[in-house]
């Protein structure tokens, strides 16, 4: 071990360049005749370059955080949002438990214009930034308070717009020791505030103080620590002594009334609608819940599993035109809000919660109409912060579709202590299990589905394909049948048909020319006559065209007749034709007559003998299988083929059922998957 | 802020505001991911070890870009994916490149391969291994200081203990190595 010690140390010192030009020709020789030092050279570069990766990735963890921050999904609770509506003021943002009213913000006066110079003596350095105000501007400043100032947030002493770039000053104070330093109080009159933090801001344009337009309030996102009450918000004026008076507490809020969440409507917009356009019940609650949650399981894959050639359909990720833009660069919009996340949170264990009210219920429909499942999470993580704490995010970042939620500003349910992040917990673990859970059963389904297609299909193939077969050995049945007539007939005997394509060697052109018109009439199916030039004698084969129809043909799902021409052990169909079945008999057969129907699951089924009818109405009686038994019992061997018959039919009833099923299934999903995910582009199969 | 600026600043370590600025391009990328088997949660992951890469490249000092930072980003994260697809067996084709990509980023994602092996190694080795590499290799600290941070006994202790964990990071990247396992460090 001593050894490999030591030539790991060389190793460090050779990747730091430490060997002199001698050792370092030294090593050279020994890394190019020993393998195992050079092993060890390449893999101590590797672990350094690892070491290296290690210390790079909270750099890049934090600026992720920033980045969210940044883009206003505070996340796991960091971050409180204020709102500034004046420049040249120190703010203190402090934790309490009361709500006071509010007076309206006063306006710039003199006392506030002195403030800069007297920060001077604080002992806290500046951050200034220059900024265009005619654009959207979002500032991270050295202690992490994120600063979003609208465009236009600054206004001149008319109140129009200013345009030239802006110098906005910032000074921080949220450690304790600072704010001590800074010689700043925490008196709000006679009271003692306990303090957040403090931040003091300005605004100059070509060298004047600007004031803010009260329409475009900035927002500043501080990062807290410590407990998550309220925060409430508290305007600084030094008076003459020198002593900063805290005043202005900011606004209050409209109380939250909880209502029964299952009261409440928290489908999509047009989803009922839509619903009871396509005849659905609408009035069913566990059928609309679960045929909306049959849509989980996609958003993460961007799939949907149906009967497609891969079994899954793929949705592309929203249209082009609802991305949106902000200055910290563009946002991503989902294909609509995961309906797992609904199933989530549309239960008993949120009631009592800002979710469980009126006023959610009407923000969730402008949610979705964002397509945007963070915005969701922002109001579900947030159960412990009024509910305006949440629409000034979304209103910052979505004003078309959230800004008019912010008058008037909504407070929030009250919640035992921790209650906020057990229902968070909850939330995130089980919308993922739901989702899960959700496309392993469409999964599972389509895949059963597909499965039983393929073997539905060949169960119909093969049917087909018996079907065939019968046919040609009934032709040849019917044939040999013919030929040893009309030869009788004649006087002749006759040698049997080969039943290759080659020609018996022929002792007579005569012969040749009986078998090719019994073979024409007997494909045909159409009546002949044959005289024999040398005796005179004449064969002749009929066929009568016979007719039958069935009463109420059309009650019946399936249906199919058979012939039975008795004595060749076979059986052929009966050609349907509009208004019944029809088929050519050869007169010297007697045949059976056999039908066979199904009614949705029922069978019904006929037998009778045809004697001289040229046409025959029948009525189909329901049986069962020993019924079908008594009726085919006189068939001898055909009996088992014939029941064989009724049970495929039975069978492809049933089949057909399940396939329109399946297509009415997937119509459904197909016409609602515009209301569900309303922001997706297209659809591949 | 520039692409030149952002390279400088991730030179000059103040690399925050040039990071956050960068994740400006995750949604293309999540985009990217998700077309193609991926999560969202992937596409983070993926980004984050681009990052690195692009992060420990621009501390070169003859680190040069031939195209915008975004295609440079989007293009290692193409070539990233591309390589945990075929790992997951899912690879069907190459991924849509960018017209102006860099074309020399094979050599490049090779080593860093390796080294996101290494790095996964080093972190499976436990905080007091891990402080004690850190502070000697990065920091550059003396044995000494570094004993009494960790709480070990004095300057030979350290020596001995620092060996002891590089033998055993190592061995783990040895093992790791020769898995063929090109896992995302993320998830180790």
């Amino acid at each position: 071990m001593r050894d490999e010690l030591k030539l790991i140390e060389l190793a460090d010192r050779y990747l730091r360049g430490e060997l002199n030009a001698e050792e370092l020709q030294h090593f050279d020789e020994r890394m190019r005749k020993n393998t195992e030092l050079r092993e060890i050279v390449e893999d101590q570069r590797a672990l350094m370059r690892g070491l290296d990766r290690t210390a790079l990735r909270p750099a890049v963890d934090k600026a992720y955080r920033s980045y969210k921050l940044g883009k206003w999904a505070p996340g796991l609770g960091l971050g409180t949002v204020l709102l500034i509506a004046a420049v040249a003021t120190m703010f203190l943002w402090k934790t309490s438990g009361t709500n006071e009213r509010i007076a309206d913000n006063s306006d710039l006066d003199q006392a506030y214009e002195q403030v800069l110079s007297d920060t001077t003596g604080t002992g806290i350095e500046p951050t200034i930034y220059t900024i265009n105000p005619k654009k959207d501007t979002t500032l991270l400043t050295p202690n992490g308070i994120v600063l979003d100032i609208p465009k236009g947030a600054f206004v001149d002493n008319t109140g129009s717009a200013i345009t030239t770039p802006v110098r906005v000053t910032l000074l921080e104070a949220l450690e304790p020791q600072d704010i001590m330093k800074a010689g700043l109080s925490t008196m709000s009159g006679d009271t003692l505030l306990e303090t957040g933090g403090m931040f003091y801001i300005d605004a100059h344009a070509n060298g004047t103080v600007v004031k803010m337009d009260p329409t475009k309030p900035l927002t500043a996102m501080v990062p807290s620590f410590g407990s998550q009450k309220d925060m409430m918000l508290y305007e600084g004026a030094k008076d003459s002594t020198g002593t900063v008076d805290w005043r202005n507490p900011k606004p209050l809020k409209k109380s939250l009334v909880p209502v029964d969440i299952s009261t409440l409507n928290f489908y999509p917009p047009g989803y009922e609608a839509k619903l009871a356009e396509l005849g659905q019940n609408v009035t069913d609650k566990a059928f609309k819940d679960s045929l909306y949650y049959s849509f989980a399981g996609t958003l993460e894959r961007l799939i949907i599993y149906g009967p497609a050639t891969d079994n899954v359909m793929v949705i592309d990720n929203a249209k082009q035109d609802t991305t949106y833009s902000t200055s910290s660069g563009e946002m991503h919009t989902d294909v609509g809000i995961d309906p797992a996340k609904i199933k989530s949170i549309w239960r008993a264990r949120f009631n009592n919660t800002n979710l469980a009210t009126k006023e959610f219920e009407e923000r969730l429909q402008s949610i979705y109409s964002t397509c945007n499942n963070e915005l969701l999470d922002l109001y579900i993580k947030s159960l412990d912060k009024d509910l305006f704490w949440c629409d000034s995010l979304a209103a910052r970042l979505l004003p078309e579709s959230m800004g008019r939620f912010l008058n008037p500003k909504c407070g929030r349910v009250d919640l035992p202590a921790h209650a906020a992040d057990r229902l968070r917990t909850f939330y995130e673990n089980n919308s993922r299990a739901e989702a899960e859970a959700i496309r392993k059963t469409q999964e599972k389904f389509w895949k059963e589905q597909s499965k039983k297609d393929v073997l539905s299909n060949a169960k119909r193939n093969d049917h087909a394909l018996a079907e065939n077969v019968r046919e040609g050995e009934l032709f040849q049945k019917e044939l040999e049948a013919n030929l040893d007539t009309v030869y009788k007939q004649l006087g002749y005997k006759r040698a049997p048909i080969a039943r290759s394509a080659w020609v018996v060697p022929v002792t007579n052109t005569g012969w040749w020319n009986v078998d090719k018109a019994v073979i024409a009439a007997t494909t045909t199916r159409s009546s002949m006559s044959y005289t024999d030039d040398k005796t005179g004698k004449t064969a002749t084969l009929t066929y009568a065209p016979f007719f039958m129809e069935i009463a109420d043909r059309a009650s019946y799902d399936e249906l199919v007749v058979y012939l039975i021409p008795k004595g060749l052990n076979s059986y052929q169909r009966m050609k349907e034709i509009t208004g019944g079945f029809t088929e050519r008999l050869n007169s010297i057969f007697k045949y059976d007559l056999f039908c066979l129907g199904m009614m949705g699951k029922e069978q019904f089924a006929f037998k009778t003998s045809v004697d001289e009818q040229t046409t025959m109405t029948v009525v189909l009686q329901s049986v069962d299988n020993n019924d079908l038994r008594q009726m085919l019992r006189t068939e001898g061997d055909l009996e088992r083929q014939l029941l064989k018959e009724a049970s495929y039919y039975d069978w492809l009833a049933i089949d057909k059922q399940r396939k329109q099923a399946i297509t009415k299934k997937v119509e459904l999903r197909n016409r609602l998957l515009p209301v569900v995910f309303p922001c997706a582009g297209e659809y591949h199969v | 802020m520039s692409d030149q600026e952002i390279i400088t600043h991730l030179r000059t370590g103040h690399e925050h505001g040039a990071l956050v600025k960068l994740y400006a391009h995750l949604p293309k990328v999540e985009r990217m991911v998700q077309k193609n088997h991926g999560t969202r949660a992937d596409a983070k992951d993926l980004f984050q070890d681009a990052l690195i890469i692009l992060f420990g490249k621009a501390k070169d000092a003859d680190f040069t870009l031939t195209c915008s930072i975004g295609t440079y980003l989007y293009a290692i994260c193409r070539n990233l994916w591309q390589e945990e697809l075929r790992r997951r067996g899912r690879f069907t084709q190459e991924l849509e490149a960018a017209p102006d990509e860099p074309t020399d980023l094979t050599a490049l994602l090779a080593g860093e391969a390796k080294f996101a092996l290494a790095e996964r190694a080093l972190r499976s080795l436990g905080n007091t291994c891990l402080e004690l590499l850190k502070r000697f290799y990065l920091l550059k600290e003396p044995l000494l200081a570094i004993a009494k941070t960790i709480g070990l006994a004095g300057e030979g202790a350290t020596k001995t203990r620092k060996y002891k964990c590089l033998e055993e990071a190592r061995k783990r990247y040895r093992e790791l190595h020769a898995k063929g396992s090109v896992a995302n460090t993320q998830r180790a």
